[in-house]
């Protein structure tokens, strides 16, 4: 590696995958005409910004 | 630079933000949490996961060709990492294969607004199945920055994704 980070490929290639799938199940909802306000989305944690 | 964009105003929702295009689209832009970096335990700073999206299906004749949403988009990120904290990452939804459109009309949105306090780094991860562009934005003063992009460069080596995703 060429910095200090330790992990496993296999754990990034299933973050990737996830974010993937999420967003892909996201954008499904979406385009059924709901709000992301409305989701049912249990695992997933939005972000305001300060 | 930001002065030079024209964007629309943004509605507060309750998981982020809405506005509405002079034709007459609604679009949503909010943040998730990030996996991105999940599994590297040296990057504790907030990653949030910029998306869009129009609310439900575009009417025919509307015109997508609009340079204020990206001007709206590119505000908001550039409002969101000036903050010197979050760090924005985005990646192109590629469930119709038309990720490449997509990730071309994102990098217009922020070629011509380069106000060089702001780092974009670009990456494109084959999937095998499909191909995962990403991007990253990231304060020049971050405390972080040598490690995050160092960290999104590595995760981005074809070298890693010459194994397929099981």
């Amino acid at each position: 590696m060429k910095n200090n980070t330790s992990y496993r490929i296999e754990d990034h290639k299933a973050n990737l995958v996830k974010m993937v799938e999420r967003k892909n199940e996201i954008l499904s909802q979406l385009a059924l005409g709901k709000r992301i306000d409305n989701l049912n989305l249990p695992d997933v944690e939005f972000i305001k910004p300060v | 630079m930001l002065s030079s964009l024209n964007p629309y105003n943004l509605r507060e929702v309750k998981r982020g933000y809405e506005f509405t295009t002079d034709s007459g689209v609604e679009y949503e832009v909010y943040y998730l949490k990030s996996n991105f970096f999940d599994h590297i335990p040296e990057i504790t700073v907030p990653i949030l996961e910029l998306q869009l999206a129009p609310i439900g299906e575009i009417p025919v004749g509307k015109s997508l060709l609009d340079s204020r949403i990206g001007d709206t988009v590119a505000k908001l990120v550039l409002d969101t990492v000036n903050g010197k904290n979050d760090v924005v990452i985005f990646i192109c939804d590629c469930k119709d294969s038309r990720e490449e459109q997509r990730w071309k009309k994102f990098n217009r949105w922020f070629a011509r607004f380069d106000d060089g306090d702001v780092i974009k780094a670009e990456g494109m991860i084959n999937a095998g199945s499909y191909i995962v562009y990403n991007g990253l934005f990231i304060h020049k003063e971050h405390s972080l920055r040598a490690l995050v992009l160092s960290t999104f460069e590595e995760l981005n080596n074809p070298e890693l994704w010459k194994s397929p995703i099981s």
